[in-house]
């Protein structure tokens, strides 16, 4: 096949070396008393015509001589069948470089509507639940509200399973993969921090708490946004904006929300706003996968 | 060799022009018509008739907006016709692996 290339090469920077003899199908360019040098062709991927094979001017190699017809020798020939092959796993090449192309570009959009949906709900009723049974201890708050993103967590994680399998599809998806990676640092760094800071700080109020939480909270959903529909980064930046402007407003007016407040506001932003984004995906979730 | 994956290729897909829409909008989010035009350097009413085929398929949607008040027209794969490339994909994959063997 090679050697058929090159017969019928037109390639200009070609035609002018002289070639006169051939190496199992490479043409040698120069054999001296210490060299024998070959030029193998290289294949490329034309981005406007896919699989389309040009022959150019490859890579050149250099063998060094040990003596006088070396070049029939068993390892020059191995480095010759390998070398071969090199050259011509160009469509598994280039349908590989589709596949990671397809894999890198794929939004992730799994039971999202449903998710938001459920999260805005229990973040809700939770807020009421919270207040109602009146958990201000700051050390009470945190486990709380732990408790409850665990519980938002696990059935998350039962929904994209659920979908995945109806869809036939792998749950641990490359999109899946790269949502969690995304929003894995900043859940690590909200947790341990909060923890951290209601471990140590005996002065530290409920409110700081949520906003730091919710703050963070933000950050990961704007990272996770590069990979997911353009609204969630929006509602990473609501979270983000909403949380840091309540800190600049009590801070700046000298402002003391009563002490049941925190569950209100943890309430707004992960019941409230979930709700809202879950509603909106839910009626224009259908209308986009139609189009 | 065996014949089946040849005869299961997507034949919307197996068109060159096609084939190349879809390669583009498989490794991006969406792109404009114009986007897609001057890259594949194609003219506005062959793609358009290409894109229609693939619209009519399920393969591509279609959205139609306004930026700065002039019409804006984007394209970009649906879950089906991303399956039906993928599927297209895997084909040639098994048809690449069927020559290698023989």
């Amino acid at each position: 096949m090679l050697r058929k290339s090159a017969a019928r090469c037109t390639c200009p920077e070609m035609a002018v070396i002289p070639i006169t003899e051939f190496l199992c199908g490479f043409p040698i360019l120069e054999i001296t008393h210490f060299h024998v040098t070959i030029v193998t062709w290289k294949c490329y991927l034309d981005s406007s015509a896919f699989f389309r094979r040009q022959p150019r001017l490859g890579n050149i190699f250099v063998f060094r001589r040990q003596k006088e017809g070396c070049k029939k020798k068993l390892d020059v020939f191995n480095f010759m069948i390998q070398s071969n092959d090199m050259q011509s796993n160009w469509p598994e090449q280039n349908l590989q470089v589709i596949r990671t192309l397809m894999e890198r570009s794929a939004v992730y959009r799994r039971a999202l509507a449903p998710i938001m949906l459920m999260a805005g709900a229990v973040g809700t009723l939770a807020a009421l639940a919270g207040w109602k049974l009146k958990l201000d201890q700051p050390l009470n708050f945190f486990r709380y509200w732990s408790a409850i993103s665990v519980l938002v967590l696990v059935p998350a994680f039962l929904m994209v399973r659920r979908q995945a399998l109806q869809a036939k599809e792998p749950v641990w998806s490359p999109p899946t993969r790269r949502v969690i990676q995304a929003l894995l640092p900043a859940c690590v760094v909200g947790f341990g921090l909060v923890l951290v800071m209601v471990l140590t700080l005996p002065s530290l109020d409920n409110l700081t708490q949520a906003l730091t939480w919710i703050m963070i909270y933000g950050c990961g959903l704007h990272a996770a946004g590069f990979f997911m529909p353009r609204g969630i980064k929006l509602l990473g930046w609501i979270f983000i904006i909403g949380a840091g402007a309540l800190v600049a407003w009590c801070l700046g007016m000298h402002v003391r929300l009563p002490p049941d407040s925190p569950h209100f506001v943890m309430g707004f932003f992960f019941g409230g706003l979930h709700l809202a984004y879950g509603i909106y995906l839910y009626f224009t979730e259908q209308k986009s996968n139609e189009t | 060799m065996n014949p089946e994956p040849f005869h299961n290729l997507d034949r919307i897909i197996h068109e060159k022009g096609r084939m190349t829409i879809m390669s583009l909008l498989a490794a991006s989010q969406e792109l404009s018509f114009t986007e897609i035009r001057d890259t594949l350097g194609m003219t506005d009413g062959n793609l358009s008739v290409h894109i229609r085929t693939l619209q009519e398929a399920g393969y591509v949607g279609v959205t139609k907006t306004f930026r700065n008040r002039k019409p804006l027209t984007t394209c970009s794969l649906t879950r089906q016709g991303r399956k039906a490339f993928e599927t297209y994909i895997n084909l040639l994959g098994e048809i690449v692996k069927q020559s290698r063997a023989t």
